[in-house]
C-alpha cells in the first residue's frame, strides 16, 4: 500500500512538472538599459536618432527575443544574445547602414528606384530581403542572391 | 470474496485514479495550450495595430480574426509611469451586434510615439467559441475517460475469466471427489504453467490417498477375517469347559464371564466383517425382494422373543414394497431396526410400522423421553446411554445398508415416538 501511494504522489507530481513550463508568463516590458550590451550598441548606432516606443522581452520555451519599436514603426528582433534577427521597417526604408553593401548593388542593379524594408535573418545561414515592391529575396551567408523568398 | 470481484475492483480502482489523474493533467494543459495561442494572437494584433499607428498608417480594424478589436487613448505621464507590464486577462465587453456583455479577453500595454506623448493601447477577442470549445473539450475527455475505463474493464474481466478457466475446472473436480468411489477422471487441458502443476500434484495426491485407503480397509478386513478362527476356537474351549463337571461355583462363574466377554466380541468382529463387506460390495443385489414381508417376518419372530414386555404393535403394510436387493441384507436391516424398536421401549409401549407408499415408517416409544442426536445416531460406536452388549454398531450398519440399497434414512422425535422413516 505505502508503495502505491508513493507512485500515486510520483504521477500527480509529474503531471504538475509537465503541465506548469506550459504557463511561462512570456511578455514583458522592459527598458532599454536591459536590454544586452551588443544589441544596446547596434540601437545607438544605428537608430540612435528614433524615439522609442516600446521594448519587449519574449521568454520563449528554450530562448529569449528582444524586441524594440520605434516611434515610426520600425521594428527590431535580437535573440538572447544581442544579435539581431530581424529588421523591419514596415513600409519605409531601413537605414541603410544595416543593409550589407553586396545586396545594396545587387538591389539598385536589377530593382532600381525599390528600397529595402526589411531583412530577415533565416536558416542556414541565409538573409531574407524584403523590398518596397513586395518582392522578396533570398541571400547566402556571404551576401550572393541565391532566388526569391516565397 | 471471489477472486474476480477483487481483481475487478484493484483495476477498477488503480485505473480510474491513474486515468483521472491523465485527463485531468491533459484536460489542463490543453485549456494552457488554448490560452496560449489566444495570448499570441493578441500580441501579434496589438503589434500590428502599434506599428501602423506609428507609421501613421491606417489601422485595420478588425485584425486577424473577426470580432477582434482595439481601444487606443493617449494618457497622462503620470498614468504612463504607473502603468506596470503588459496585462492579459479576462472579462465582458458590451458586444454593439448583440447588444449584450460576452466575454473576451484583453491585451494591454502602454508605449509612446515619435513625440514621447505615451498611449495605451488595449486590444480583445471574444471568447465565447472559446468557453463553448473549452466546455466541449470536458464533455469529451470526461466522456471518453469514462468509455476507456469501462473498456479496459472489460477486457480485464475477459482475459481473465479466459486465462482462469482451468481453475475452475479444478475446482469443480475437487468439489465432485469422493475418496474411495469411481470419480470422473480430471480431464484440464491447459498451456498454463502453474495449473499443468496443480494438475499433476492433484492427481498424485488424489491417487496416493486412494491407495492409502484401500490399503486400510484391506487391512481392516483381513485382521477381522483372521480374528474369526482364534475367536472361534477360544468359544470352542471355554465352551467345553463349562461343561466340566470338576468345576465350582466359582470357577464356573468365571469361565461363564469370559465366554459372554468372547461371544461379544464375535459378534462385533462379525459386524465389523459385515460392514467391510458392504462397503466392498461383497453382497450382489440380484434378488427382488419384497420389503414388507421381510419386516413381517421378523416382527413374528421378534414378538415371541420380547413378549415379556407386553409391547402393542400398528402394523400397516397395504402393499408391497419390491427391492432389487440380496436377502442377507435385508434380513439384517429388518432385524436390527425391529430389534431396536423392542429393545429400547418400556413395558406397555407401542411400535407402529406404517407404509405409504414407498415410504416405511417405524415408531417406537421409549424409556428415553427426549430425542436422540440426529448427528451423530448413525456413527459407530454411538450409544447414547451404554448398554451391556450392545456393539454400538446397529445403527451404522443400517446406515451402511440402506445407503447399499439406495434407501433413504432419516430419524425423527415426534410426540413421544422415536421415529425412522425409510424411503425406498
Amino acid at each position: 500500500m505505502k508503495t502505491l501511494k508513493t507512485a500515486l504522489l510520483g504521477i500527480v507530481l509529474a503531471l504538475t512538472v509537465f503541465v506548469s513550463p506550459m504557463r511561462a508568463d512570456s511578455e514583458q516590458i522592459i527598458t532599454l538599459s536591459e536590454l544586452p550590451a551588443e544589441a544596446r550598441a547596434f540601437v545607438s548606432q544605428h537608430f540612435g536618432s528614433k524615439q522609442v516606443a516600446i521594448v519587449k522581452l519574449d521568454k520563449e520555451f528554450f530562448s529569449h527575443k528582444y524586441e524594440i519599436i520605434f516611434g515610426d514603426g520600425t521594428k527590431l528582433e535580437f535573440d538572447k544574445r544581442g544579435t539581431w534577427q530581424d529588421i523591419d521597417g514596415k513600409h519605409h526604408a531601413i537605414p541603410s547602414s544595416v543593409v550589407p553593401a553586396k545586396v545594396q548593388t545587387y538591389v539598385q542593379k536589377h530593382f532600381p528606384g525599390t528600397q529595402v524594408i526589411q531583412i530577415e535573418r533565416k536558416s542556414r545561414g541565409r538573409y531574407s530581403v524584403e523590398l518596397s515592391n513586395t518582392v522578396d529575396l533570398l541571400f547566402d551567408r556571404s551576401f550572393r542572391f541565391v532566388g526569391y523568398d516565397d | 470474496m471471489k477472486l474476480i470481484r477483487r481483481i475487478g475492483i484493484s483495476l477498477s480502482l488503480a485505473t480510474t485514479i491513474l486515468l483521472s489523474l491523465w485527463a485531468g493533467g491533459f484536460y489542463l494543459a490543453m485549456i494552457e495550450e488554448l490560452n496560449d495561442e489566444t495570448d499570441d494572437m493578441l500580441e501579434e494584433y496589438s503589434e500590428q495595430v502599434m506599428r501602423s499607428y506609428l507609421a501613421g498608417q491606417p489601422i485595420e480594424e478588425q485584425g486577424l480574426s473577426t470580432n477582434n478589436g482595439y481601444t487606443l487613448k493617449p494618457i497622462t505621464e503620470t498614468e504612463a509611469i504607473q502603468a506596470g507590464q503588459i496585462t492579459t486577462r479576462d472579462t465582458s465587453i458590451y458586444v454593439w451586434s448583440e447588444h449584450e456583455m460576452e466575454p473576451a479577453r484583453v491585451y494591454s500595454l502602454v508605449f509612446r510615439d515619435g513625440d514621447g506623448q505615451a498611449y495605451r493601447l488595449s486590444v480583445f477577442t471574444p471568447t465565447i467559441d472559446r468557453a463553448d470549445f473549452v466546455l466541449a473539450l470536458f464533455y469529451w475527455v470526461v466522456g471518453l475517460l469514462v468509455l476507456l475505463l469501462v473498456v479496459m474493464l472489460a477486457i480485464n474481466l475477459l482475459v481473465y475469466n479466459r486465462s482462469l478457466k482451468p481453475l475452475y475446472r479444478l475446482l469443480s473436480w475437487i468439489r465432485s471427489y469422493r475418496i474411495g468411489q469411481t470419480n470422473r477422471p480430471l480431464v484440464n487441458d491447459t498451456t498454463t504453467l502453474e495449473f499443468r502443476e496443480l494438475n499433476t500434484a492433484l492427481i498424485e495426491h488424489t491417487q496416493r490417498a486412494e491407495e492409502a485407503y484401500e490399503a486400510q480397509k484391506s487391512f481392516i478386513g483381513n485382521m477381522s477375517h483372521e480374528l474369526q478362527t482364534p475367536l472361534a476356537v477360544s468359544r470352542h474351549h471355554l465352551e467345553l469347559l463349562l461343561e466340566d463337571d470338576t468345576l465350582d461355583e466359582q470357577q464356573l462363574g468365571r469361565v461363564s464371564r469370559a465366554y459372554d466377554s468372547l461371544e461379544f466380541m464375535t459378534r462385533l468382529n462379525k459386524t465389523l466383517l459385515m460392514l467391510f463387506r458392504i462397503d466392498n460390495q461383497q453382497y450382489p443385489l440380484d434378488e427382488e425382494i419384497d420389503l414388507c414381508i421381510a419386516l413381517q417376518d421378523t416382527l413374528s419372530s421378534l414378538r415371541e422373543v420380547y413378549g415379556h414386555l407386553g409391547v402393542n404393535l400398528i402394523v400397516d403394510l397395504p402393499s408391497p414394497i419390491m427391492l432389487r436387493a440380496n436377502q442377507t441384507l435385508v434380513q439384517v436391516l429388518c432385524s436390527n431396526l425391529l430389534r431396536n424398536a423392542f429393545a429400547y421401549n418400556r413395558p406397555g409401549g407401542e411400535i407402529v410400522v406404517r407404509a405409504q407408499g414407498r415410504r416405511i415408517t417405524i415408531a417406537n416409544t421409549s424409556t428415553r423421553e427426549e430425542a436422540l442426536d440426529e448427528e451423530r445416531l448413525f456413527s459407530r460406536f454411538y450409544q447414547p446411554e451404554r448398554r451391556s452388549g450392545s456393539t454400538g454398531l446397529g445403527l451404522a450398519l443400517i446406515q451402511s445398508v440402506c445407503r447399499e440399497l439406495e434407501i433413504a434414512i432419516h430419524y425423527r422425535y415426534e410426540g413421544e415416538y422415536h421415529c425412522f422413516v425409510l424411503e425406498a
